[in-house]
């Protein structure tokens, strides 16, 4: 059995290329050792050391012993994907990331029902590598780059249009979409 | 045959009964009750055999929806123009899945029988609430009038979850003891006794109750109502041998549905009838989970912790409303099929051999895999009685552990961790990317990251029995050389011929055989 498994996450979508990103790099031993200030490496694509840090001394909330760090790792060139290796404690993980130039445009986005015209909050939002979530109010902000996109949202229930949008400065959007409940479960079939 | 088969035992005339009665009914469901029902309403004494410790069968845990139309006193009230001749070329029209294949006489029948079979129900106290469903299916009109849920909670075995099918069997149960059937709860057949001498008529049945066999003569007829063979691994793979011993059975822990109506009439030379309808894809003879985590994760079904069987069910399940909240694998740990699909693509990339080179038939366990953003998002509490962490649900600190803790009785290997977690980073690589290039789940939304992380159980569920035996259409059933066998009736989902989901046909049919059977001299 290997000895440790490791666990990325909190990886950007996207990051911005040149700059750093943050993750969080867990470690877990399949031994029942504490991993306590074991070395954690993260490498780019050539094997070069591109991040270190050490794991603290508490593991991550809600896991049994999974010992973590937070790093900060120099993104790709603008436009590209890479894919890391993550290194500790002889074992390896991987994970990708994709870059883009700064955004320095803003997209506000606002979602209501259709026919109620009620914001919808947690709805899913895609604009090529960018995404977020709309909050209570059914709002979310974006920074995205200037370029052409298709829009896309995306809410359990509720469909709307993908749309295609040029970012050439802010820009808001309003979405409406329209609900389509979820069959009940019988409604399917007869019984 | 073998010497000691059923239908060559020793010849009756020394066969002791325990019981007698002119009808004896196998089964406390819908299709059982409404046998006895009508089979006292016409003048027949009756006795009902059930091997549960309560009535309903599979009908209990139904929605009650009930497919009857032709034009009945629900839909004249809703300007529903509907017929018999209209339900007729319905359910044998050439060109839907559902209905191609159906004998025509039985669907004959069952269309002439819908609309006093409905006021069979009226006048046995079946109420419906008043709103007419249009269903996916053959039927070219609104026909489906849903019961009201039985209004005593503790005798409702998934209560408020939209059960409504107790209001029809305890509806039929109260009916059918005022009007003087026994019913006998927990005795199950184990056989069904056949003259030996030249009226090859059927005589009986034999069951087992509390550690003893209780004989019980019927003068007039037996019928079969025991809810078809979803639950029967041997008998099910008669029709589609993937269906191997891993799979969900809607139904359960409740209603067994064991083929054993169909076997013991087998047994004595029954025939079974239309077998292609059981895999023509035109019906929910298999659907995709929706509660994961437990063993039964039926779509409609969902088990309170205040369910009379809860200690059976162990857990609720966490209900999947998007899947895109995670992802499917297979045993080894693969994705096989766009999550979001829930059509006989995915269900025939679940079925397929994913390499089990030890074990050919079936496709193994399903797990859905996903990690703590997604137990946020969906609002789940990932925790017994939620979930059943006695194999069929699993937590770790990371992907590669995750694998290695997934200990299943169908998962006859362990899951590599190493293939897990390349399964995941390709997974999340689609994230990144905007495009699932394995199978095209449309803009993979949230990559599986943030610990802790979990699998569920997800596999696939048996349905409906969609073939059984052979009957004519008085519900008589027919031998392999196509003659009636005497005094033996079959109704429900143990009849083959008729490929319609749901109560109606088992309504109907049910009412004919007690009909039939009491009319019938002795």
């Amino acid at each position: 059995m290997d000895a440790a498994s490791i666990a990325v996450w909190d990886v950007p979508l996207p990051a911005v290329a040149g700059a750093t990103f943050a993750i969080k790099v867990g470690v877990k031993s399949h031994l029942g050792a504490t991993l306590a200030g074991s070395a954690v490496q993260v490498c780019d694509r050539d094997g070069s050391v591109v991040a270190s840090g050490m794991l603290g001394a508490q593991p991550w909330p809600g896991t049994d012993a999974l010992y973590w760090v937070a790093l900060d790792v120099p993104a790709p060139a603008a436009d590209q994907a890479e894919e890391f290796a993550v290194i500790s404690n002889g074992a390896v993980s991987r994970f990708s990331v994709a870059a883009t130039p700064r955004p320095d445009h803003t997209l506000t986005v606002a979602i209501t029902d259709q026919d109620s015209a009620v914001p919808l909050r947690d709805v899913e939002i895609r604009l090529g590598a960018f995404h977020a979530r709309t909050d209570a109010k059914g709002r979310a902000e974006i920074k995205v780059c200037k370029g052409e996109y298709e829009l896309q949202v995306w809410r359990n229930a509720y469909i709307a249009p993908a749309r295609p949008i040029t970012i050439d400065g802010d820009v808001s959007v309003e979405i409406r979409m329209v609900h389509v409940p979820e069959d009940h479960p019988d409604a399917r079939w007869v019984r | 045959m073998a010497r000691n088969s059923p239908a060559l035992r020793p010849s009756q005339p020394q066969m002791e009964w325990n019981l007698s009665t002119d009808v004896v009914v196998i089964g406390a469901g819908a299709a059982g009750l409404a046998a006895a029902v009508s089979a006292r309403d016409h003048g027949a004494s009756v006795i009902v055999v059930e091997e549960n410790f309560d009535i309903g069968g599979h009908a209990m845990l139904s929605g009650g929806r009930i497919h009857l139309g032709g034009g009945n006193a629900l839909q004249r009230k809703f300007g529903i123009e509907d017929s018999p001749d209209q339900i007729f070329a319905d359910w044998v029209n050439s060109a839907n899945g559902d209905s191609r294949y159906n004998d025509r006489d039985l669907v004959r029948t069952f269309a002439d029988e819908c609309l006093p079979t409905f006021d069979f129900l009226l006048d046995n106290g079946v109420t419906f609430i008043e709103n007419a469903i249009q269903t996916p299916d053959a039927s070219t009109v609104p026909r489906v009038f849903v019961t009201h849920e039985w209004h005593v909670p503790n005798e409702i075995i998934a209560p408020r979850r939209n059960r409504n099918g107790s209001g029809l069997v305890r509806r039929l149960a109260e009916s059918a003891r005022r009007k003087g059937a026994q019913i006998l709860l927990e005795h199950e057949m184990t056989r069904i006794v056949r003259a030996d001498n030249g009226s090859r008529k059927v005589l009986g049945i034999v069951a087992r109750a509390g550690g003893k066999d209780v004989a019980i003569a019927a003068q007039k007829g037996v019928v079969i109502a025991t809810g078809g063979h979803t639950g029967n691994v041997n008998f099910r793979r008669m029709f589609d041998p993937r269906l191997t011993e891993e799979y969900q059975q809607a139904g359960m822990p409740y209603s067994r549905q064991d083929a054993d109506g169909e076997l013991a009439a087998m047994d004595i030379g029954a025939s079974l009838w239309a077998t292609g309808t059981q895999t023509s894809e035109a019906g929910p003879a298999i659907t995709k989970t929706r509660h994961i985590g437990t063993r039964w994760g039926y779509l409609s079904l969902y088990y309170e912790t205040d369910s009379p069987i809860f200690q059976l069910c162990k857990a609720t399940g966490l209900t999947v409303t998007d899947w895109q909240e995670a992802i499917l694998v297979n045993q080894f740990g693969q994705r096989f099929w766009n999550e979001l699909d829930g059509s006989y693509a995915f269900l025939n990339a679940a079925l397929a051999n994913h390499g089990d080179t030890d074990k050919l038939n079936g496709g193994g366990p399903i797990w859905a895999i996903f990690d703590s953003d997604t137990v946020a998002r969906q609002k789940w509490n990932p925790k017994p009685p939620n979930v059943d962490p006695d194999g069929y649900f699993f937590t770790a600190d990371t992907v590669f552990e995750l694998a290695g803790r997934i200990r299943n009785p169908y998962q006859k290997r362990p899951m590599s961790g190493a293939a897990l977690q390349e399964t995941v980073n390709r997974y999340n690589w689609f994230v990144t990317s905007g495009a699932d290039t394995d199978f095209d789940k449309p803009t993979p939304l949230h990559p599986i990251a943030k610990p802790p992380f979990h699998a569920a159980w997800a596999t696939p569920i048996l349905h409906d029995s969609l073939t059984g035996l052979r009957t004519d259409s008085n519900a008589q059933v027919i031998d392999l050389r196509g003659e009636v066998i005497s005094g033996l009736y079959c109704a429900g989902e143990s009849q083959g011929g008729f490929a319609q989901h749901g109560l109606g046909r088992c309504l109907v049919f049910g009412r004919i055989a007690g009909r039939h059977a009491a009319q019938r001299n002795s």
